[in-house]
């Protein structure tokens, strides 16, 4: 507040001499008509400016000019009993409508208005742009690419200018005529069906832009159909199938980008919904699923998620019958699960989930789990947990379940 | 008479300057607070006038701190940078201690040869060794030193009435107050009220002839004698105090300190945070407890009774939280703001003479006959020997203290991080810096690039910072739940204070950038890792600033430095006369009072011995228990302690060495199986307390419970682990685990992956970006949209698919209007979202609305760890309508999809998973979406849950999910209509692109449930990968 105090004061100061002034200055003052001489009323762009009147100039009239780029107040120079004003340059290098009034002591003498056009004498500028820079295959789907040429000083060339526009796309390259309204010549450029890269580039004059590119993408996926491979069809837990769909395709047959989401939905027995995932190369996915570790039937369907789907797919995975052999420990504490042996007598591999339902009075107690190492998994029924003298267990693993008999865990001594 | 040089005291001061001169080299940058003086420092270089610093917080003004050490440093830069200006600073200021400590000495003993002893035991200090050299508090030092300066000086006017004494005192006080303001206020309490009290003593005493016939009638008359004199020294000095630093204090009741009490180590109870009574207690008092009855007996003797007072107050007071006297005394607000070692420090300072006499006396005063006589010259010797050799053996524990025990993060290489920030216009965001200690201020010395965070929590203004007592984000995982809560704030909304760049120095917050949607960008040359967060608008040219007069600015900018001028041209004739021995001075008044050493108390002796016999046996004690407590193997308990403890600092070799010993069972398998256990826990958990029972016990087995809390970036994890220990040979053991078995099927794996890269600029230019070099904003479908009302809180959930074809990152911000559309409340999506999506991928999202914790002071804060706790907003109108702004950008990074749900049992209550991770990256920490729909299949809740452990390559994860009650559940609004994808309506995108959605196969995927308020739920994954390949 401080600081802005002397401003007031000075301004306040010279509203009050230029009211007085003003009230001062009432007296009658004697009729003084000008006459405007330049008849000119479109001028070129760049090259000098010079409004003249004729009349009594010793009131010092000034000529008041609005103009696109500004408003300014200019004085003249006294030429006997003619008055010329010359146009700034930064004025006359800016194309648009000008008007102007000449003022004497605060009236207006005269007003009138010309036009300045851009030069076409000069180089043309072609300044322009595309956008978005990419879109989709068909359907309507465009990119549009606008220009603007203009002249050296940067002002707009008047309607009706020509610009052609180029792209091309494979083999067609096409040439449209397109001419400027409202400062732009601008074309909508449909995508093909296609996709790919289209480029365009547009000439004006001698001016030309530089190359422009629009990528089209496929656009979305349609239905497709999935198939599996896998190593053998038993359900060992440990075995991999792989599950692949055909190559996705947009409805124009292009393949579908790079990284598209494919959802793999395997219902099993127990109309559980697993799912694995992939994402497309060169229009393919491939999901992975690990083998059920007993007997199971997955039925399969693949998604582009909201968009398409497969056929539906059925794979049963074959018990592999394991033989299971277990025994206890003297206090009866101990039990070892193994060695479980496989489809081909052979010894499981390691990681099979061994579980052991304890039961107490056909009550299940609880379930514990061990992975498989070298065919065999131990459990320990600590004495803290299992006071209880007689259990029942289940033992199971690779979906074959083996009960004993009621057995007196006896305590620790 | 002439005086000759005293030469202790150039002793003291070129051993002093040597010592501490040479060590600061090697010390002060690593110490708490030197950077930040030094970034002052840098402040004031750059804009001496301009308190306003735009580099910390959201700008904050200098004002905050007393300017003069900083001026000084800032000028003093232009000289050989700012490194010379800290250093040469520190010197000053070593220089000043000193002396300073010489003429309080002189002034409280009145011999210039005990006050030489004082000035040399003075650089030895501990104390003053530990407030230098760990803690770097350059203007304390500075302040105390100049406050001895100007005690000699007061004595002599309050004493004489000489108006030369006037000026010199208050010219010494003046730049004192610009130094560090809490010394002059709490030093006119602490030195100069017992010093008044000295002065009137004296003057008593010269009225009568001996100090037993001062009466209280003696005293109090030659204290009315003397009141003019003490009345105008200070109303004086309080009168500089206010005004030499005027600017701060307008500043301080312009922006009260709204922050809440940080923890602080000096508050502790120094009996059960033992390290807290090491750094505040131990450590300055050091030597000196030894002959603590001898400085209280000197001290409470009449001449020194009011500093008697006065330093046992300040002994009180430094013990913190020991005891609950220093909290009765201060008063709550006091005690929390407050650091309270200063208070041990002053009274280790005021110590000083009073020490500095003990050792003249045991040296070659009447202390050494007094031993020689009654014990012996041989037994002299020894004493003093130990004696000489504690006090070295403390100063050198205290001095390498830091070299030991780091006490910051390794150095940092700032080069890499200032030449990232200055390209491609790096610096017009705010960044971040995480796990750089307290070198984050010379960070801010050497960009123009701003933060979020800063290192002076008085100054900062965010309520998201000032609610919290969170010392810096930086280190926010070592102040847990207000920690991470805070951090979580700002990574989840960066956009709000147009954050955009992470650097990290710590792993352990990897996680929770990656869940709050940042990715990483690049790793530099000195191991920083550079996080970025897409979508952020970069800083504005023209930032807000707190606006103060004209005034206030040139009197900061001025009066500091007129003070030192002042007090320089007049104390410097007399500093001049003394040193050059030119002239012969007068007598000081106070050398009159000095004691004559003949005839050391032999009591005092007696008292002595038994005083140190009693501070040995608690040594001991305390040593015993120590040890006790860290002594490895000797219990089952603390085998386990020690195993976890090895864990969490990943000493292996350590705890491999508490292992059961077998041959087959190398150390080379026991790291084996660390490093193939990943996942949140093994890799980001900091152990934050265990818990050990014993749960039976025989001679030589047990099975010990160990009941632990991790802190991770993510969630507080309690896990409960039982281990079977062994005693061999006297030690215990532990006896390992069995590992997971799991054989992966193939043993070399081939796999082709998507992979991308985006050009940025194809042009080599600084210009701006041009259109043509601006990817297209990747489209995305709001799919489903739904206003829920559940557990007292307002969210909104909903899906969100990545409709284009390039992968994108996905920023959801949603608001929550009331029925006169006024917002309510706005935030972003944080972990119940996948930010990276693939082509076509779709993920389910909730954002919960958060408020900054705790701004009300009725909130209660939970008193627990939980990082995912936040506070909830609270609307004063029920929200009816939302709308959902998304943006997608194009993503190149984390966008890992190989993992499979290879198994699924499905109960009512919950499911049990199997994860299989097929892909050729190790997930460390996967998360599990959950999404809840009616039997309409209508959206209706979004849950998640991060799974503890990571996957391995061709390995399975197993996990469970409790389901939720939904059956409180309301769903307020189920639409899209105001959803919005890049400013564009969000259908009008999306049927541009899909022309018909198939949600009747969405549907196809749902999983059947007989839940309770829900029918039908879906499993999304977010991996996270903790270490990219």
């Amino acid at each position: 507040m401080i600081k802005r105090k002397p401003h007031i004061i000075v301004l306040v100061s010279i509203a009050l001499v230029l009211l007085s002034v003003t009230l001062l200055d009432e007296k009658p003052t004697t009729k003084n008509a000008f006459s405007c001489l330049t008849t000119q009323e479109n001028f070129v762009a760049g090259k000098p400016i010079a409004i003249e009147f004729k009349g009594n100039s010793e009131n010092k009239p000034q000529l008041f000019i609005i103009h696109s780029y500004g408003r300014t107040l200019l004085d003249g120079v006294l030429k006997n009993d003619k008055i010329q004003f010359n146009l700034p340059k930064n004025y006359a290098l800016k194309t648009g409508y000008v008007s102007w009034f000449l003022i004497e002591n605060n009236k207006e003498k005269a007003k009138g208005n010309f036009q300045i056009l851009p030069n076409d004498e000069t180089k043309t500028n072609l300044e322009s742009y595309l956008g978005p820079p990419s879109t989709l295959a068909g359907d309507n789907h465009y990119v549009m690419f606008v220009t603007i040429p203009t002249d050296d000083f940067d002002n707009p060339k008047l309607p009706n200018t020509d610009v052609a526009i180029k792209h091309q796309f494979l083999n067609s390259i096409s040439t449209d005529n397109e001419k400027t309204k409202d400062f732009i010549a601008w074309k909508n450029i449909y995508a093909p069906t296609k996709s790919g890269i289209v480029l365009i580039s547009a000439s004006c004059n001698e001016a030309l832009t530089k190359e422009f590119d629009a990528v089209i993408y496929p656009s979305i996926a349609t239905d497709f159909t999935i198939s599996y491979k896998r190593n053998h069809e038993f359900a060992d837990g440990n075995q991999i199938t792989k599950l692949t769909t055909s190559i996705l395709k947009d409805k124009f047959g292009n393949t579908v980008s790079d990284g598209t989401m494919v959802t793999f939905i395997l219902k099993n027995k127990e109309n559980a919904i697993l799912k694995t995932f992939g994402t497309t190369i060169e229009g393919i996915a491939t999901g992975q699923i690990l083998h059920p570790e007993k007997e199971n039937k997955y039925s399969v369907k693949a998604f582009v998620n909201g968009i398409s789907k497969s056929n539906s797919v059925e794979i049963a995975y074959k018990s592999i019958n394991p033989t299971i052999a277990f025994s206890f420990s003297k206090d009866n504490r101990t039990i070892t699960v193994g060695p479980i042996k496989s489809f081909m007598n052979q010894i499981v591999p390691d990681g099979i989930k061994v579980n052991l339902n304890i039961y107490h009075k056909d009550k299940l107690v609880e379930t514990i789990t061990e992975n498989s190492n070298k065919g065999k998994a131990e459990f320990y029924l600590s004495p803290e947990f299992y006071k209880e003298k007689n259990y029942r267990f289940e033992i199971e693993t690779l979906g074959k379940i083996i009960k004993t008999k009621e057995i007196n865990v006896a305590n620790q001594q | 008479m002439k005086e000759t040089s005293n030469k202790y005291l150039i002793v003291a001061l070129l051993f002093g300057i040597t010592f501490h001169g040479s060590a600061i080299f090697f010390t002060i940058e690593n110490t708490y607070d030197a950077l930040i003086h030094m970034f002052f420092g840098n402040h004031y270089a750059n804009s001496w006038f301009e308190p306003w610093n735009y580099s910390w917080y959201t700008g904050f003004t200098v004002m905050g701190y007393p300017p003069l050490v900083h001026q000084a440093i800032g000028l003093l830069s232009y000289i050989g940078g700012l490194k010379f200006g800290m250093f040469a600073v520190a010197i000053i200021g070593i220089v000043l201690f000193v002396t300073g400590s010489f003429r309080y000495a002189v002034l409280i003993t009145g011999n210039r040869t005990v006050a030489g002893y004082a000035a040399i035991v003075a650089i030895l200090s501990s104390s003053f060794v530990e407030t230098l050299h760990i803690f770097g508090q350059l203007p304390s030092i500075i302040g105390v030193s100049l406050l001895m300066h100007a005690m000699p000086e007061i004595y002599l006017y309050v004493k004489t009435g000489k108006r030369k004494y006037y000026f010199t005192s208050l010219s010494l006080i003046a730049v004192t107050v610009c130094s560090h303001h809490v010394t002059p206020l709490f030093g006119m309490v602490f030195f100069i009220s017992p010093l008044i009290g000295m002065v009137i003593m004296d003057a008593s005493r010269e009225q009568v002839s001996s100090y037993k016939e001062i009466t209280f009638k003696v005293f109090f008359n030659t204290f009315l004698s003397l009141f003019k004199r003490i009345v105008l020294f200070c109303s004086s000095a309080v009168f500089l105090i206010v005004f030499c630093i005027l600017p701060y204090w307008i500043n301080s009741k312009a922006n009260p300190i709204t922050q809440v009490p940080i923890p602080h180590g000096s508050r502790d109870n120094f009996l059960e945070v033992t390290s807290s009574g090491l750094m505040f207690f131990l450590i300055p008092w050091g030597i000196l407890l030894f002959i603590l009855p001898y400085i209280f007996y000197r001290y409470y003797s009449k001449r020194y009774i009011f500093f008697g007072l006065s330093i046992t107050l300040l002994t009180i007071l430094g013990t913190g939280g020991t005891t609950p006297i220093p909290l009765k005394m201060l008063g709550e607000t006091a005690f929390n703001i407050l650091t309270l070692d200063r208070f041990t420090l002053w009274a280790s300072i005021m110590s000083l003479p009073i020490f500095g006499e003990f050792v003249y006396r045991l040296v070659e005063g009447d202390l050494k006959t007094a031993l020689q006589n009654k014990f012996g010259t041989i037994y002299h010797r020894i004493l003093g020997g130990l004696f000489a050799g504690s006090f070295l053996l403390f100063t050198i524990f205290t001095i390498t203290l830091g070299y030991f025990r780091p006490l910051q993060p390794d150095k940092i290489n700032f080069l890499p991080i200032v030449n990232f920030l200055n390209q491609d216009q790096h610096d017009q965001w705010r960044f971040l810096p995480l796990g750089f200690g307290d070198q984050m201020a010379f960070l801010s010395t050497q960009t123009k690039a701003m933060t979020v965070d800063g290192n002076y929590h008085s100054a900062r203004r965010l309520p998201e910072l000032t609610t919290r007592a969170v010392e810096r984000l930086e280190n926010s995982k070592f102040r847990g739940v207000e920690g991470i809560g805070s951090l979580q704030q700002f990574l989840t909304v960066p956009e709000k204070y147009n954050l955009k760049y992470v650097f990290s120095n710590d792993k352990f917050y990897d996680p929770i950038l990656y869940f709050c949607g940042w990715h990483r960008l690049t790793q530099l040359e000195n191991g920083i890792m550079v996080w970025e967060k897409l979508n952020v608008q970069p800083l504005s040219k023209i930032l807000p600033k707190d606006e103060v007069s004209i005034v206030l600015k040139l009197m900061w900018g001025i009066i500091p430095m007129l003070t030192v001028l002042i007090a320089f041209i007049l104390n410097i004739q007399m500093i001049w006369l003394q040193a050059l021995k030119i002239k012969v001075l007068d007598k000081p008044a106070f050398l009159n009072h000095g004691i004559v050493y003949n005839g050391f108390k032999s009591g005092m002796i007696k008292v002595l011995h038994i005083w140190t016999a009693i501070v040995l046996i608690l040594f001991g004690i305390g040593i015993y228990f120590t040890y006790i407590k860290n002594a490895t193997q000797i219990s089952p308990e603390n085998v386990v302690k020690s195993y976890y403890d090895a864990l969490d600092y990943k000493f292996y070799e350590k705890a491999y060495s508490y292992i059961v010993p077998d041959k087959e069972y190398g150390v080379s398998q026991f790291m084996l199986e660390i490093s193939v256990s990943d996942g949140i826990l093994n890799s980001y958990g900091k152990l934050d307390a265990i818990e050990t029972t014993i749960k039976h016990n025989s001679t030589n087995k047990a099975s010990v419970i160990a009941k632990t809390k991790w802190i991770t970036p993510l969630e507080i994890i309690e896990k409960t682990y039982t281990h079977e220990v062994e005693k061999i040979k006297g030690k215990w053991y532990i006896v390992p685990e069995k590992k997971d078995t799991d054989l992966p099927p193939d043993e070399f794996i081939a796999t082709n992956v998507n992979s991308y890269y985006k050009q940025g600029r194809r042009k080599i230019s600084t210009q701006q970006t041009y259109h043509d070099d601006i990817l297209r904003q990747p489209d995305l479908e709001i799919i489903k949209a739904n206003l829920v009302y559940f557990d007292n809180k307002y969210m909104i959930i909903g899906e969100v698919q990545n409709i284009d074809n390039v992968p994108a990152d996905v920023v959801l911000k949603a608001s929550l209007y009331d029925e006169k559309d006024k917002m309510l409340g706005t935030f972003n999506a944080k972990y119940v979202i996948k930010h990276k999506l693939m082509p076509k991928e779709t993920t389910s999202f909730k954002v919960n609305f958060e408020d900054i914790a705790w701004l009300n002071a009725t909130d209660v804060k939970p008193t627990s760890f939980n990082p995912d706790e936040f506070t909830d907003k609270n609307f004063n109108n029920k929200p009816v309508t939302f709308d959902i702004q998304s943006a997608g950008n194009v993503a190149i990074s984390d966008l890992y999809t190989a993992v499979a749900i290879s198994d699924l049992v499905v109960s009512d209550k919950e499911i049990k998973g199997t994860l299989f991770n097929y892909g050729i990256q190790e997930v460390t920490v996967p998360e599990v979406l959950i999404s809840y729909y009616n039997d309409k299949k209508e959206l209706i809740y979004v849950d998640h849950k991060f799974i503890k452990e990571g996957v391995r390559i061709q390995r399975k994860q197993y996990f469970t999910y409790s389901f939720l009650n939904l059956s409180s559940l309301k769903s307020l609004k189920y639409s899209t209509e105001n959803c919005f994808v890049n400013g564009i309506s969000n259908e009008a995108i999306a049927r541009g692109v899909i022309k018909k959605r198939k949600t009747n196969e969405e549907e196809e995927q749902l999983q059947k449930v007989n839940g309770k308020g829900f029918a039908y739920i879906k499993i999304e994954l977010n991996n996270y990968i903790g270490n990219p390949k």
